[in-house]
């Protein structure tokens, strides 16, 4: 099927079945999937100034549908959210500014792929090594519970700090913690989702866990609902500079739609531990694009 | 997975399976529709004024999610899911 905006012909069923696959993900891990839809969109024919805007586009309506899933399953808190993405803004521009910097010195896409490849690899070394750690725990100890973590120390290290003001989040369990914490987790997880041109989904995910102590079901639907606002504000910037085709994106978001309930309501037959050592793959799996891409291999986005 | 959640899983992927096919459907119809009167208009405003098309854009894909995610509620509400959540 031809596609006017984009000017290419594309075939609309494997669009909606990249959606699909992205939305399960994305309401199951609350990550945007970018790193996995665009080199399949590339694959597909899709020319590349096009993958990551459209690809942020059907992310923003993905989001919001697994964000009402989670909602309803109360799996988001809002107000950490909010907090949080003032952070991410800043943290945002500021990745987008070291790329430029980069950019000028003409080692931008070296610099950047070894940096996600090492963090992609780290956190899913972590998030596998702490999630088994976790089900051996709850194993052996013959805990009755729907999460626990494996490895507190970073938390609470982020908990003791008592810069003012303090504030509370009772919808992750959360009674008392530095603004300046949520904010700096805010930040950190927006600069490398500026610097590496994603979503930050799946940096913010394991931040939300391992460094605030939130429940990782909370952490999922509360990702989604920032991923709305970031994959929102990047839709508009891309299509202002002619990078969008919504039509595409209408497409994609079909598929993504019933992936993303399927993914969201899928969340509640597993444990917190478990949902992270799924997790655990797809940095391993992102590590492992960006490398075939770095070694000439392939041409996809990062 | 939970033992004890086996059983609803089983109803559960029974039920998404009879939801992917209704849904399936409902795409066909809605690719014709917009893809008559969506796709041209688009086109046309992308060559013409992208800030509109920046802005219009995102508003079809939200407008689109909030659309899908009501006919899918619907097909939860019908097939029996929502039973399924805890």
């Amino acid at each position: 099927m031809e596609f006017p905006i984009a000017g290419v012909t594309v075939d609309p069923i494997a669009l909606v079945i990249i959606g699909f696959l992205v939305g399960i993900l994305g309401g199951f891990f609350g990550v945007g999937g970018g790193f996995i839809a665009g080199p399949f969109m590339f694959w597909i024919g899709v020319p590349m100034n096009f993958v990551v805007g459209t690809d942020l586009a059907h992310m923003t309506g993905k989001s919001i549908v697994a964000f009402k899933r989670h909602r309803a399953l109360g799996h988001v808190d809002i107000k950490l959210g909010v907090v949080m993405s003032l952070g991410t803004f800043a943290g945002v521009e500021w990745g987008a500014r070291v790329v430029e910097s980069l950019e000028a010195r003409q080692s931008a896409d070296s610099v950047i792929g070894i940096v996600y490849v090492i963090i992609l690899l780290l956190v899913g070394g972590f998030t596998a090594y702490e999630s088994i750690r976790s089900l051996r725990m709850i194993q052996k100890e013959k805990m009755d519970v729907k999460d626990v973590l494996g490895f507190q120390g970073v938390t609470r290290r982020v908990h003791s700090i008592k810069i003012p003001p303090m504030i509370s989040f009772p919808a992750s369990g959360i009674e008392s913690i530095s603004l300046w914490s949520i904010l700096g987790v805010g930040l950190l997880s927006g600069f490398l989702a500026g610097m590496l041109g994603v979503g930050g989904g799946i940096v913010r995910m394991p931040m939300l866990v391992y460094l605030l102590g939130v429940p990782t079901h909370v952490a999922v639907g509360t990702d989604l609902f920032g991923i709305i606002f970031s994959a929102g504000f990047g839709t508009l910037t891309h299509a202002i500079k002619g990078n969008v085709d919504i039509i595409m994106a209408l497409m994609m978001q079909t598929g993504a739609v019933i992936g993303a309930q399927i993914g969201a309501v899928s969340t509640q037959y597993f444990t917190g531990p478990r949902i992270r050592l799924f997790f655990s793959v797809l940095p391993f799996l992102g590590a492992l694009l960006v490398l075939i891409r770095l070694l000439g291999g392939g041409a996809g986005p990062l | 997975m939970e033992k004890k959640a086996k059983a609803p899983v089983r109803e559960l992927i029974r039920n998404f399976i009879i939801e992917l096919i209704v849904y399936g459907g409902l795409l066909v119809v809605y690719f014709f529709v917009v893809l008559r009167y969506l796709g041209e208009p688009l086109a046309r405003l992308f060559g013409d004024n992208l800030m509109v098309y920046a802005f219009g854009g995102l508003g079809l894909i939200v407008a689109q999610a909030v659309f899908l995610e009501f006919v899918t509620s619907i097909l939860f509400d019908f097939l029996g899911l929502h039973r399924l959540a805890k």
